[in-house]
């Protein structure tokens, strides 16, 4: 039986406190005002939250965890499903700045284009945005998976740590500005490199990365061969 | 001798000496010491209400030291029953019973504060702040930073550099910084939560006023690395006098002076500490002195080498004990401090 939870979040409620909200409503329904329950027999405990307010609200989601899955209907604001674990988030709309920071597991999906520091410091999971991101999307990246379909802005892969950040389109100037380790993948132009990355061969594992990511992302794998690696020169 | 303004600071005489004459007191009412409050009060710049801490005393061993597990029971007995608030992620255990509740509910008021630690320029951890009271951002690298080749967080070692100064690296300019510490206060359910900035002394007067315009609610200064070792050589510490002198000026002239004001320095008497207090700070560190204390405990070496039997050469995992001694010199400490600050009025 999938729960099915439909959030209305009024002003005095903190988008950020979204996860005791949605816990409160487990542990007393009667204070939630729709609350929908599906059957399905194959995920027993799963839940779904559907937020239909919450537009342009700044830190909406922080802290979620263990949910099936999470839409909201709209763009949202600063911080948004910032440290989330367990989750699939999906925006139908546009993010605004450090979308995805510090995010533990699960996955995010921007269906518009995201600000400043998009999946910042995420340690795990994947970040999808299939429009495009403004500056150093991928900053400072400790593990996880970054996905932008579109073009990026100055800086991706700022300070990036461990992780992959894939870029469909173009970059910015200083891509992989003070990169330390992971592996940046890219399809179109950047800008202008540092010398902090250097190219290298695409080989099979990257191929195998990338389609992944790509199936992942409902994206078709077949412009692989277009793809250029970038790691740290102490690697090679 | 009542507490310094914070804007007319001067340290030029020892302040312990300015206490008033046992004759005015006798003018005193009877009493009025117990009506005092002799905790430090830390005020939420963004509701504007007031977080009460039950004594002016902090720590910072759990995050600072590598052995930090071996503190861990002690400090929570100096939470429980001296009141001292302790800064670091030690408690995780002794609060899981209460994360339920959230912290407030499960705390007495007599119990010091368990201060949530946020390093700058690491990944955030929501959940541990779900229901924290006070959220400390760490202006210089972590020790998960430092040791990151090391997957065990409990063997992980302080390198010279964590005192080295270090900004959000995602971040770039005030504004944004103002943002993120919103966002660490809005995700804490508690209502008096409130968020401080922890900087090494270097250049003070600057960074106190880049902390006042991105919105903490209070500042603490690491005058001296009292437990993490020695600091590396290009980096100084400034001296706890023109450290305090610097950040009050800096606090008078940012117009907001609900800014409160931490010191981490050497402590070794109740008269240190009651100096820091009449200078014009509003809570201290009492590490160095802790630190002391353990050093002069006979038992405070490694437990396996003391069996001196063959089985001291094998590596065996301990529990980590209480420091009675320690504890029982704390409250002794707290004692004379307390007759100290009634008698001087600080």
């Amino acid at each position: 039986m999938a729960r099915v939870i439909e959030l209305q979040i009024s002003d005095e409620v903190h988008p950020a406190r979204l996860q005791h909200v949605i816990q409160n409503a487990l542990s007393n329904p009667a204070t939630l005002e729709r609350l929908t329950i599906q059957t399905t027999q194959e995920e027993p405990d799963a839940l779904y939250a559907i937020l239909q307010a919450g537009q342009g609200k700044d830190h909406l989601g922080v802290g979620l965890k263990n949910l099936l899955k999470v839409e909201t209907m709209g763009s949202i604001g600063d911080y948004g499903f910032a440290g989330t674990s367990d989750c699939e988030c999906v925006v139908q709309g546009n993010v605004g700045d450090y979308f995805g920071h510090s995010q533990i597991s699960g996955t995010l999906l921007v269906m518009g284009s995201a600000g400043h520091g998009f999946a910042a410091m995420a340690q795990g999971g994947l970040s999808i945005v299939l429009g495009d991101s403004t500056d150093r999307p991928g900053a400072s990246l400790r593990g996880a998976a970054v996905l932008v379909r579109g073009s990026a802005g100055a800086q991706a892969g700022y300070r990036m740590r461990s992780g992959i950040l894939v870029i469909g389109g173009d970059a910015g100037p200083e891509l992989g500005a003070q990169f330390q380790g992971g592996r940046i993948y890219i399809r179109g132009q950047a800008e202008s490199l540092t010398s902090d990355i250097e190219e290298c061969r695409l080989r099979e594992p990257d191929r195998l990365i990338l389609s992944l990511l790509l199936m992942k992302a409902g994206l078709k794998a077949s412009a692989i061969k277009e793809f250029r690696v970038y790691r740290s020169p102490s690697e090679l | 001798m009542p507490k310094q303004n914070k804007s007319q600071n001067n340290l030029s005489s020892n302040p312990i000496n300015r206490a008033r004459s046992l004759a005015d007191r006798l003018e005193q009412a009877p009493l009025a010491d117990a009506l005092r409050d002799f905790g430090c009060k830390l005020q939420c710049r963004a509701s504007g209400q007031s977080l009460h801490w039950p004594s002016p005393i902090f720590s910072r061993i759990a995050l600072d030291t590598a052995n930090s597990p071996s503190w861990l029971p002690t400090l929570d007995r100096l939470r429980s029953r001296c009141g001292v608030s302790i800064i670091g992620p030690q408690l995780r255990n002794s609060q899981s019973q209460s994360d339920h509740l959230g912290s407030g509910a499960g705390r007495s008021l007599d119990d010091g504060l368990s201060i949530h630690p946020v390093f700058v320029d690491e990944p955030i951890r929501f959940d541990a702040l779900m229901h924290a009271e006070q959220i400390e951002l760490q202006f210089f690298p972590s020790r998960a930073q430092t040791s990151r080749s090391s997957s065990n967080s409990d063997n992980m070692a302080l390198t010279a550099d964590a005192w080295i100064p270090t900004l959000p690296s995602d971040l770039t300019d005030i504004e944004k910084m103002s943002k993120r510490i919103e966002l660490l206060r809005s995700a804490s359910d508690q209502p008096t939560v409130v968020v401080g900035g922890a900087i090494s002394a270097g250049q003070v007067y600057n960074d106190v006023r880049f902390l006042i315009d991105s919105g903490v609610d209070y500042i603490s200064i690491v005058s001296q690395a009292a437990a993490g070792g020695s600091p590396p050589k290009i980096w100084n510490f400034q001296p706890v006098d023109f450290v305090i002198e610097q950040a009050l000026g800096a606090i008078a002239k940012s117009g907001v002076p609900s800014v409160s004001l931490h010191i981490c320095s050497s402590i070794h008497t109740a008269e240190d500490a009651v100096g820091l207090l009449s200078a014009g700070v509003d809570a201290f560190s009492i590490d160095t002195w802790l630190i002391h204390q353990q050093a002069k405990t006979p038992s405070s070496g490694n437990s396996s080498e003391d069996l001196g039997s063959f089985m001291g050469s094998y590596a065996r995992t301990s529990t980590p004990a209480l420091n009675d001694s320690v504890l029982v010199a704390t409250e002794s400490f707290l004692k004379d401090f307390m007759a100290l600050r009634r008698f001087y009025e600080v």
